[in-house]
């Protein structure tokens, strides 16, 4: 029998999972069958990335020099990068996470390898690294403090009257305006209610027929226009949301017969963010995406399941396994910090 | 969205069904009969299309009356069973050759013994027999409550689940209740199958999805615009170019009624009864040939 992740833990994390099953058990709110299993789940995925940690880090930015600055593209390096700081922002909403070990632990290690590897370098000609530096500052307003000088670097870019102006899609666009709000920043994006109102939220593509990207639209226009379920959706008017909330759920369906746990759990986290009750629907998809957690901690995407490429080495397989499986391990635990916000709420209401 | 789309009658799956047999017709007898799976296979269509659409009975008749002087005795077990038993009801009554045949077959179908056939099989061959009117003589084995897990377990467990709904509903006459999320998950099921192009699987899910549910939902509506659209311009449905080009690379012989007249008859079949609640195609097809027999030998 396989071991299950927190067994591979050190030993406060039963204490721990324990403590958060004590405290959470009451709540309804929770798209988990039960807290216990939602508290397994969340420890085998901070396990797996505490001690993935060191595949997170950044390119050392002021050590490129074969590339000219404007031509320096994101990678998929720096976009892991920046999605664990995206989660980790999420997960600080939530006490019971913010509090818990292997919580500070990557949040230490985040701050530190942004600082050594000198992540905002040459903001101001590197403009195509410009949105994930926002991400970036937006996650140090959270953890710690936004460095000043980044931010007035990267407001200078905008000021010069082209990221904001270039043909975008509403998807696009809302990723941004996002970010740059969260961070105070000055741009020329319309706001959120009429990005909405342009986006394929209102005439979303046909199923049968939608690629994973128009998935990935929809998940991510839900994900920032509604401040990960922390608001609503800008104008949306009743009518809108039963038919959003309709697509959704059908796309998830699809995607959870697909065995897509990347998807599965964004459109999961979806559900949540729009404000949806859990149903029998969440729950199966919960139980789903538990039952595919691996004893490592973390939960495999559709390459992992179907065999990753051949890779020379031990490290190289190493590396391609992370960036096989990181993504949807990560949207595990934002699922977990927005299901856990739930719980906070009602608990703070009943205080 | 196309997933609050109203759907009413039949009147979607009546115009395909009046594209289909013209297709059906132009392909003509000769082709038909080249082969004795393929000649059950068109006139299982050519009578569901009269089913569907009562326009077309006199095009059929005429497609059917040219497949009989072609090939007078159809081997009616040469396509799968659903299929032949559509096709027989088709030809049976009136004295000729072939409606003799299929009158034998249905017969010979009842000395076999429909009790001793399990499954949905079992279920198909009772209802051919005796209709809904006279009942299903043998009880259907209450088949265990559906389990959601199995639309994950690949496509043997797939098939069980879907066997087990079309046994426990009789293809959709007695209403069968299935708690969520089986519903949805059988409509996402069927949506991933649609998106994969495999159409007789998704066609199933989307029938098994109706038999669980007579209201509308998201899911049949947005599977019915599907098939819909997947009609060609011939009036066939399904688009294998890239599949049939292959074969004829290959020097392999054209198998493009082996592919499309299953196809074809399945998707009519599913648009009529996820556009109409009441449509069933077991009730339409299958009035009892037995009772109606044993009624012409007593009168």
């Amino acid at each position: 029998m396989r071991s299950r992740p927190h067994d591979r833990c050190n030993g406060s994390a039963d204490a721990d999972c324990f403590a958060l099953a004590t405290q959470l058990s009451t709540t309804p709110e929770s798209v988990f069958h039960s807290i216990e299993e939602r508290a397994r789940f969340s420890t085998g995925l901070l396990c797996w990335l505490t001690a993935n940690v060191r595949f997170f880090d950044p390119p050392q930015e002021d050590q490129i020099y074969d590339v000219a600055p404007e031509n320096i593209s994101p990678g998929r390096e720096r976009k892991a990068f920046g999605e664990l700081g995206l989660a980790l922002r999420l997960a600080h909403r939530v006490p019971f996470l913010r509090d818990r070990r292997e919580l500070r632990v990557l949040t230490d290690a985040w701050l530190a390898m942004a600082r050594r590897r000198n992540i905002f370098f040459d903001a101001r000609r590197r403009i195509h690294l410009v949105p994930l530096m926002a991400v970036s500052l937006a996650v140090f307003s959270t953890l710690d403090e936004v460095p000043q000088a980044a931010h007035q670097a990267v407001q200078t870019v905008l000021a010069r009257q082209f990221l904001d102006r270039t043909e975008r899609s509403a998807w696009s666009q809302v990723d941004l305006l996002y970010y740059f709000d969260a961070i105070g920043l000055q741009h020329a994006f319309p706001g959120p209610a009429e990005l909405f109102q342009r986006s394929s939220l209102l005439a979303p593509p046909a199923l049968p027929h939608a690629q994973k990207i128009d998935l990935y639209a929809t998940t991510h226009l839900i994900f920032h226009l509604s401040d990960f379920g922390a608001g609503t959706m800008p104008g949306a008017t009743p009518a809108q949301m039963v038919a959003i909330r309709s697509y959704v759920a059908l796309a998830l369906a699809t995607c959870l017969a697909e065995r897509d746990f990347d998807l599965a759990g964004e459109l999961l986290l979806a559900r949540i963010c729009l404000g949806e009750r859990p149903d029998a629907l969440s729950r199966f998809a919960s139980d789903t995406l538990r039952r595919a957690q691996q004893p490592e901690g973390f939960v495999p995407d559709s390459s992992w399941l179907a065999g990753l490429k051949q890779a020379h080495g031990t490290a190289e397989r190493a590396t391609e396994e992370f960036f096989a499986v990181y993504h949807p391990t990560l949207v595990a635990l934002i699922l977990l910090a927005c299901d856990m916000t739930k719980d906070t709420v009602s608990l703070e209401e009943v205080s | 969205m196309s997933a609050t789309m109203q759907i009413t009658g039949r009147s979607i799956a009546a115009a395909a069904a009046r594209r289909a047999i013209a297709w059906l017709a132009g392909v003509g007898a000769d082709r038909c009969t080249e082969d004795a799976g393929v000649t059950v296979d068109a006139l299982a269509l050519s009578h569901v299309c009269r089913l569907l659409c009562r326009d077309v009975c006199d095009l059929a008749d005429t497609f059917d009356a040219s497949i009989a002087r072609a090939r007078p005795m159809p081997i009616w077990t040469a396509s799968n069973l659903l299929t032949g038993l559509i096709a027989a009801a088709g030809a049976f009554g009136g004295e000729t050759v072939t409606a003799r045949s299929a009158k034998e077959y249905l017969l010979m179908l009842e000395e076999l013994g429909p009790a001793s056939l399990t499954g949905p099989n079992g279920v198909l061959v009772r209802m051919a027999l005796y209709g809904e009117d006279r009942g299903i003589r043998v009880p259907v084995p209450i088949a265990m409550m559906p389990d959601a897990t199995q639309l994950q377990g690949g496509p043997d467990q797939v098939r069980k689940l879907l066997a087990a709904i079309e046994l426990s509903s009789a293809f959709g006459m007695k209403t069968v209740s299935a708690e969520p999320p089986l519903p949805i998950l059988i409509e996402g099921a069927a949506l991933a199958a649609l998106r994969a192009y495999d159409l007789p699987l998704g066609m199933r899910l989307l029938r098994a999805a109706r038999y669980l549910c007579a209201e509308q939902s998201a899911g049949v509506s947005v599977g019915l615009e599907f098939l819909r659209f997947s009609q060609c311009d011939d009036g066939s449905i399904g688009d294998y170019d890239t599949a049939l080009a292959q074969m004829a690379a290959r020097s392999e012989p054209s198998g493009v009624l082996h592919l499309k007249l299953p196809v074809t008859l399945q998707a009519l079949w599913t648009m009529a009864e996820l556009e109409d609640p009441a449509f069933r195609l077991v009730r339409s097809a299958f009035p009892g040939f037995v009772s109606i027999e044993r009624h012409s030998i007593a009168g």
